[in-house]
């Protein structure tokens, strides 16, 4: 099962989820977990600039273990264990531990996106995870060569541009939401929802959008438009589907406060009935005859994925 | 009297098994869902409020189609792990999302002392 976060990609095993993550690209951190133990960590930080030593960073890291677990065994292995393909534009170094659970672990610097990334997979006591661990471990990529960024959680992945950062993100209770900044004002909202047939017994797909908008209290909606269509989203569809446009104004300084410069916001909103989920693509853009976010949304919905 | 909140480890929370109160009248209606109806707490503040107010002595919460199919899976047998697989694969969602959704729904419950859990203390 794909797992994409800021960038970093790794194929790990279905039900492995993510637990707790901070940060963002420049620097942060991802866990994933199988409902009771956490079995794989990645963390990067940006390696432009004064370069560290990966040995040094290793060293951190040992201390860090050793702290931890004081009976710990650390080791650094050699990195011809490791496919050849991973080791392509990389400087690196392959470790593993032992403290009850089992980590084996590589640290590396990428060449292309200037990164220092350290990823482990944790195995426990009595599972014999080492084959699957480098099988793990020689699927993290830390950037794609499309100039996108794969977001894989929970069953959902979609691609965006790279020029967009995550400034938001929540798992409530059957909504997934993602919230990104763009260049020059614009942003993009992706929404998952589960239990779409009870949600929308409520309320038809027809009338999402403007539920949608109605969940924001900071946005006033003008000029909402609605369409049918159908999106031929990846790895399925074409699903039903309602393309809507609006001009946004957001609040700014509290309830009182003056509102912003209308913007246009298009969104593109689907029932992926093989799967029982409602997703949802809006953006917007800070220039008011660009047609740039309606393509983005087009472009971001193809990409999404509910698994 | 301030009451106590017991502090419970992840472990044991989700190790820990949910039981109906049996106190609560569970009313299944002709729609399929189903209708908790209880008498309410009276005391302190509550108890004066009741008198002022003249309040109802018994409240009713109305489950939806989700909540129906969760209190029907509390069998005083499976433990809130156990619940979490239910959820995820009865309305196919993750693991992750089952749990988000589940716990909110029994902490719900839980506060409205529809639910109680039995606990095991965890093993040295």
């Amino acid at each position: 099962m794909a797992f994409g976060w800021q960038g970093v990609e790794a194929d790990t095993p279905a039900g492995w989820e993510l637990g707790a993550y901070e940060g963002d690209f420049r620097a942060g951190h991802a866990c994933l977990d199988d409902g009771t133990q956490l079995r794989f960590r990645v963390r990067w930080h940006d390696g432009a600039g004064r370069p560290t030593p990966l040995q040094t960073v290793l060293n951190r890291y040992r201390r860090s273990v050793l702290k931890s677990s004081k009976d710990a065994e650390f080791c650094v292995l050699d990195p011809e264990a490791l496919p050849v393909r991973f080791r392509k534009d990389k400087t690196m170094l392959p470790f593993s531990w032992e403290a009850g659970v089992t980590g084996q672990g590589v640290v590396w610097r990428c060449a292309v996106c200037r990164r220092i990334v350290v990823a482990e997979v944790m195995s426990p006591p009595g599972e014999e995870g080492q084959k699957a661990a480098r099988r793990i471990l020689a699927s993290v990529r830390c950037h794609r060569d499309d100039d996108e960024r794969l977001w894989a959680v929970y069953g959902f992945a979609f691609r965006t541009p790279d020029s967009y950062n995550l400034n938001e993100s929540a798992l409530h209770s059957g909504r997934l939401l993602f919230s990104f900044q763009g260049p020059r004002q614009s942003w993009l909202v992706v929404e998952r929802w589960g239990l779409a047939s009870q949600l929308l017994a409520k309320a038809s797909l027809d009338a999402w959008p403007r539920e949608l908008l109605k969940l924001r209290p900071t946005w006033r909606v003008d000029d909402l438009d609605t369409a049918e269509t159908a999106v031929p989203a990846a790895g399925g569809g074409p699903y039903r589907a309602c393309r809507f446009s609006a001009r946004v104004r957001r609040r700014r300084g509290g309830v009182f406060g003056s509102f912003s410069r209308p913007a246009p916001v298009a969104g593109l909103v689907w029932h992926h009935a093989d799967e029982d989920k409602i997703v949802a693509v809006m953006a917007a853009t800070g220039d008011e005859d660009s047609t740039e976010h309606t393509d983005l949304v087009t472009r971001v919905a193809g990409t999404a994925e509910c698994r | 009297m301030r009451r106590r909140r017991l502090k419970m480890t992840r472990r044991e929370m989700l190790e820990s098994v949910p039981h109906l109160n049996s106190q609560v009248r569970w009313e299944h209606l002709e729609s399929g869902e189903v209708m908790a109806v209880y008498e309410q707490e009276r005391r302190g503040f509550r108890k004066l409020f009741a008198r002022v107010l003249a309040t109802p002595a018994v409240a009713q919460v109305l489950l939806d189609d989700v909540g129906t199919k969760v209190v029907g899976a509390i069998d005083g047998v499976r433990t809130v792990q156990e619940l979490i697989g239910f959820v995820a694969d009865e309305f196919r969602l993750s693991r992750k999302e089952a749990e988000v959704s589940l716990l909110k729904y029994l902490e719900m419950l839980g506060q409205r002392r529809l639910v109680g859990f039995e606990t095991r203390p965890e093993e040295e």
